[in-house]
């Protein structure tokens, strides 16, 4: 074989294989994840590691990448009512800002990232303030505040989110004295 | 000497297509090689009322504003952001004042972005954080009132949870434009009302 037809081969061959490449390509869809983002990857279903911000390619077959938004979603949990330490009537609203902290065990441990964290974090709530004696100073608020994130986050770390930025935007408790008078009557 | 000349014709052609060939497999190793790096060409247009972020790789570059901008689809993204106001309204909210009674209230109010980055990560979704934080400044600053600060002061309060809405928005990228207490009252007048 000659230098001409060797080529004219490696030519063919090198068409052949863009064409092959180019379809390739083209069949594999393109997953970008942002810096505010990861991805899961999971190959024949099982999970294999999690990546971070870039473009990749996945095998639509046997391979898969799903996006997780890791930045906050901001929840109001409002007008609570519940009975305080000394038995009394009693509302409190809150505000915070939701996360994820481990993207794996969020995926796979919740449906819904934000609808099944609001009941825990709606659980962690309410057992936190009805321990407590509801005290309208900053002071008591904010570590009311702090308590209520606390037992928050240690109930939703199990589920791979956490919990951030939590704020008491409403707080009242009935009185001692108009509860006796009350009981009273 | 013709055969001369044709020998040497012959041995420039064998070079030529064994130089395309191995041109063409340089390539095709080339971009084999760079595949991470390499996107297609094309463009986006962002109109007036949009800003967009440029990504590469996933990072943010640099903001961009409206026209037409080329990118590497692949390897650069342009997340667009809407920085039209947003506007916020709730109606018929209860809150519980200092003395135990609960009022009725409601507003509205409009934001918009001030700050594309900003807002983009301050939340998943960013068109929720003007009425998330109204709703939290509203209700902070009224279960702080009583029955009679509640009807005296409206002016007041309204300005005191603008002023706690505006540095938090602020931070958030955004900026408030308007608010407006639409509805502020006793639960038992409100009922009377009805």
């Amino acid at each position: 074989m000659d230098y001409d037809a060797i080529g004219a081969v490696l030519f063919i061959a090198a068409l052949v294989t863009s064409i092959f490449l180019a379809l390739r390509r083209k069949a594999r869809p393109l997953v970008y994840i942002t810096d505010y983002q990861c991805g899961l990857r999971y190959v024949n279903g099982a999970f294999v590691d999690v990546v971070g911000p870039g473009n990749y390619r996945v095998d639509g077959t046997n391979k898969q990448i799903t996006i997780m938004d890791l930045r906050p979603r901001l929840i109001v949990v409002e007008r609570i009512f519940y009975q305080d330490a000394i038995q009394s009537h009693s509302v409190i609203s809150i505000g915070a800002e939701l996360s994820v902290s481990d993207a794996y065990l969020a995926a796979t441990k919740l449906k819904d990232q934000t609808v099944d964290s609001i009941a825990i974090v709606r659980d962690a709530l309410r057992s936190t303030v009805s321990r407590s004696i509801v005290s309208h100073s900053a002071e008591a608020r904010i570590s009311t505040a702090a308590e209520i994130q606390k037992a928050a986050r240690t109930d939703l770390e199990k589920f791979g989110m956490t919990l951030s930025n939590l704020e008491i935007t409403e707080a009242w408790s009935q009185p001692v004295e108009v509860r006796m008078t009350s009981g009273a009557n | 000497m013709v055969t001369t000349s044709g020998s040497a014709n012959d041995l420039r052609s064998e070079l030529d297509s064994m130089t395309i060939a191995a041109i063409v497999w340089a390539v095709l190793i080339l971009t084999w090689v760079l595949r991470a790096n390499l996107g297609a060409p094309s463009s986006f247009t962002l109109l007036q009322h949009q800003r967009g972020l440029l990504y590469r790789r996933g990072k943010p570059v640099r903001e961009v504003c409206a026209g037409q901008h080329r990118v590497w689809v692949g390897v650069e993204k342009i997340l667009f952001i809407d920085i039209r106001p947003i506007t916020v309204s709730f109606e018929n909210r209860a809150v519980t004042l200092t003395d135990g009674a609960t009022a009725m209230y409601g507003f509205s109010g409009t934001a918009e972005v001030d700050d594309a980055k900003k807002a983009l990560y301050c939340a998943g979704n960013y068109n929720d954080m003007p009425a998330f934080v109204l709703l939290c400044c509203a209700r902070l600053v009224l279960n702080s009132q009583n029955s009679i600060g509640l009807l005296a002061k409206h002016a007041a309060i309204v300005e005191e949870i603008m002023n706690r809405a505006k540095p938090r928005l602020s931070a958030a990228g955004f900026r408030l434009l308007t608010f407006r207490m639409t509805q502020l009252g006793l639960a038992a007048q409100a009922r009377a009302e009805k």
